[in-house]
């Protein structure tokens, strides 16, 4: 006992009661359940079928339909973009809404490598593909069909959308030299700095087909060269609740 | 606009056009409808006839009417008037006085217009099981049962104390509906059943026959909770108890109508069903939170009125305790005389997250007990261990089972009263756990004694104490030992209404006080607090 008493000097005896017995004090109580309703009430204006609603969504969409001219060809399937956006709505009445939403998205074009080929320019490689990276925000109506709860239901949406360019980049690829060259250019001058369309959309609750025109030309006006089909389908998932 | 812009204005319009006429198609083709009579007059009814014996003698045993109304055949004119103006009539319901219809909705204000239609319901729901959400159970997970988990499931309400003393559920009929219980005609979890030839009826009210082994292995899980055996090991407390099995649930249809579950309670009814235990409830496609109020849905109404005929209702409150946009108790759990069950963790013993909360929209407790809500059930092969609150329902409708042999001239309200009255922390409650958890030790250890005061409640100028007494007699200690070691203290704050505002679940470790400053509880509010079989109040 006197060696402890010479041991522990105040300070000591302060450090190990904050590292040691202070923590045990402040767990000696565990809150397992904490409910305050006041506080956790659940929202009638905020909801699938209430006054408000926003969710995240999903979606790819594939670009469809002819070139307007010949030498703006694309490789279907693999031009695609993937589209990543926060919608809201607005609710009116049982059957009518409108909204918004913001969203990124990213395009990727895949000419055909054909004699004739145009876009972004006639030579002819292995592969060759254009990326736009977007952001972009639309306005919507919205009719809703069927009777239900705090549920989305089948709807039907009409709007219309815009979208800048933030980065574009034009990737090749080609064999030379025995080597594989993969080529990426940014900077260019014929791109169209911003994008812009009409969209409807066909929903089930969280999945939701949809069909978009794009008004906009792809490539500046100046660059004279004919631009891609305007013509996308796709699906969209809605990041919420069934 | 260029040409593919004109193809693309032109397949825009035709696609809004075209779902436009679709849906207009749609709502002009087979909704769902039911059709509320005013009257039975002039009807022949011979309860002999009708009733199987055992729904004569409950009738008999609880002193109710033989000759209501309610029990009275819908007119067939009436029927087949209405017949004339819909695509097909299909489930007729006695109770409601109703009959169930596909129809156009323009025909709808013709049919409300003839002098007999009360009035026209739409009809369309969707229903949600309550087991876990999204569970999905593949065939080659099956293996042998969690025996730890199979004696916590009886033990935490001391049901192994019931079956020493003899009460399995022996001479009760429990009705049980379900999505299908595929396997339970050869799984050896109901071979005790079989052999005894204790499944009494079944129906598939989908498909109109005998048949339900099949379909979906949730009403097996749900059954093998109630009354099933692992090898020696009882998996639910009614092991000696008679069945009902109704199909009253299609899993593959997005929309399922409530008929079913209106026909299949009619069906138990006259089957004479002391039970009903329903693992599913509906939800959001159809209602509102604030439409969880035990009147508004056909299933609520119909619970309420099965219970007015001497049924025990026990359905499980739902597993939208996370749905931040719902959770609540589904219904029909929000009726008042269905008694409802949460779900409680294992082995924490508190509300599990998921379990669906109260109160209902109209301000009353729900849910009324909790159970364990993570148990060891029997699959279509083998056995598995399942969580949700469909599985905490038939461990309550077990007990309920249990007690009811123990008590036969109760009625299903005494039960119903006396299941939350044996609850471990009645009579404090709370909107997560109820009362708590059913004990059997409530009924057959004497505890004519009031409990032992555990607490104390200390109000100074500026705190309130809830101060822990370190002399806790052995009486309350054994009343608790069939639940768990967990040093929990309960407490709510409460409104002078008797809403609750607030409510906790404290673990005492080392310390045993709570401090709260006096100036969050406003004048006419209530705190209550439970510790170790001690309920006590303190009132500002």
């Amino acid at each position: 006992m006197k060696t402890i008493k010479y041991i522990i000097t105040p300070p000591l005896a302060l450090s190990l009661f904050i590292t040691l017995v202070l923590p045990s004090i402040l767990s000696a109580q565990q809150v397992i359940i904490a409910e305050d309703l006041r506080e956790s009430a659940v929202s009638k204006d905020f909801g699938m079928n209430r006054k408000h609603f926003r969710h995240a969504y999903i979606g790819v969409h594939f670009l469809a339909g002819q070139a307007e001219e010949s030498g703006a060809d694309v490789r279907y399937g693999k031009s695609w973009s993937f589209e990543y956006g926060v919608r809201y709505k607005r609710k009116f009445s049982e059957f009518y809404s409108v909204g918004g939403e913001l969203f990124t998205r990213r395009l990727a074009i895949w000419p055909e490598q054909i004699e004739g080929k145009m876009i972004p320019g006639p030579d002819i490689y292995d592969d060759e593909k254009l990326v736009y990276l977007q952001l972009g925000g639309g306005l919507y109506h919205r009719i809703n069909v069927g009777e239900r709860g705090n549920y989305i239901g089948r709807f039907f949406d009409t709007g219309a959308y815009a979208a800048w360019n933030f980065h574009v980049r034009h990737v090749y690829f080609k064999e030379q030299d025995d080597a594989y060259l993969r080529v990426r250019r940014t900077g260019m001058s014929f791109p169209a700095l911003f994008e812009y369309g009409v969209l409807a959309r066909l929903g089930f609750n969280n999945i939701v087909l949809k069909a978009s025109y794009r008004l906009s030309d792809t490539f500046r006006s100046s660059a004279e060269l004919p631009d891609i089909p305007r013509l996308h389908f796709g699906v969209e998932v809605g990041l919420h609740s069934m | 606009m260029d040409k593919n812009g004109s193809s693309f204005l032109v397949i825009f319009m035709l696609s809004a056009i075209s779902f436009m006429a679709v849906s207009a198609t749609a709502s002009e083709k087979h909704h769902a409808y039911w059709v509320v009579f005013t009257d039975k007059d002039h009807v022949v009814f011979d309860p002999y006839e009708y009733f199987d014996q055992r729904a004569i003698d409950r009738r008999l045993r609880h002193g109710i009417c033989l000759y209501q109304e309610s029990n009275f055949p819908v007119r067939q004119d009436y029927i087949d008037s209405v017949s004339f103006y819909v695509y097909e009539a299909d489930v007729v319901s006695r109770w409601m006085n109703a009959v169930h219809v596909y129809s156009r909705p323009s025909k709808v204000h013709q049919i409300a217009s003839l002098g007999f239609v009360k009035e026209v319901i739409p009809a369309s729901v969707r229903l949600m099981l309550a087991s876990s959400p999204g569970q999905w159970i593949p065939g080659f997970l099956f293996g042998d049962p969690d025996t730890t988990l199979l004696k916590a499931q009886l033990k935490h309400m001391g049901v192994q104390r019931f079956h020493q003393q003899g009460f399995n559920g022996e001479g009760v009929r429990i009705a049980l509906f379900d999505a299908g219980f595929s396997g339970v005609d050869s799984h050896e979890a109901f071979q005790h059943i079989r052999e005894e030839g204790r499944i009494k009826a079944t129906w598939d009210f989908h498909r109109e026959r005998e048949h339900v082994y099949a379909y979906s292995v949730h009403g097996t899980m749900v059954l093998s909770v109630l009354a099933g055996k692992a090898g020696d090991i009882p998996m639910g407390a009614a092991t000696g108890a008679d069945f009902l099995l109704a199909r009253t649930e299609i899993f593959r249809e997005p929309l399922v109508e409530e008929k079913y579950w209106l026909a299949a309670v009619e069906w138990a009814d006259q089957h004479g069903a002391d039970i009903i235990n329903s693992s599913l409830g509906y939800v959001y496609h159809r209602y509102f939170p604030e439409q969880m109020d035990g009147q508004t849905s056909l299933v609520a109404r119909a619970a309420n009125m099965a219970a007015s005929k001497g049924i025990l209702i026990v359905n499980a409150a739902g597993n939208e305790g996370a749905n931040e946009q719902w959770r609540v108790v589904v219904t029909p759990s929000d009726a008042d005389s269905v008694l409802t069950v949460g779900a409680l963790d294992y082995p924490s013993m508190v509300r599990a997250s998921y379990s669906s909360v109260g109160p209902t929209a109209d301000g009353r407790l729900k849910p009324n007990v909790s159970a364990l809500g993570k148990v060891s059930a029997a699959g279509r092969r083998g056995y598995l261990t399942t969580t949700g609150t469909s599985f905490a329902s038939p461990l309550v409708a077990g007990f309920a089972a249990c007690l009811w042999q123990m008590y036969p001239t109760m009625s299903n309200m005494d039960i119903f009263r006396a299941i939350e009255r044996s609850a471990h922390l009645f009579p404090y409650f709370d909107y997560g756990h109820g009362y708590g958890t059913p004990q059997s030790t409530f009924f057959l250890l004497d505890h004519s004694m009031p409990a032992a005061p555990t607490l104390d409640i200390i109000s100074d100028t500026d705190h309130v104490s809830i101060v822990l007494r370190t002399d806790i007699t052995a009486e309350n200690i054994e009343y608790q030992a069939d639940l768990t070691g967990n040093n929990y203290l309960y407490y709510h704050i409460s409104d002078a209404g008797g809403q609750i505002l607030a409510y906790y679940v404290i673990k005492m470790e080392d310390s045993n006080v709570i401090r709260k400053e006096k100036s969050i509880f406003e004048k006419g509010q209530q705190l209550l607090v439970h510790y170790k079989g001690y309920t006590t109040a303190m009132q500002f």
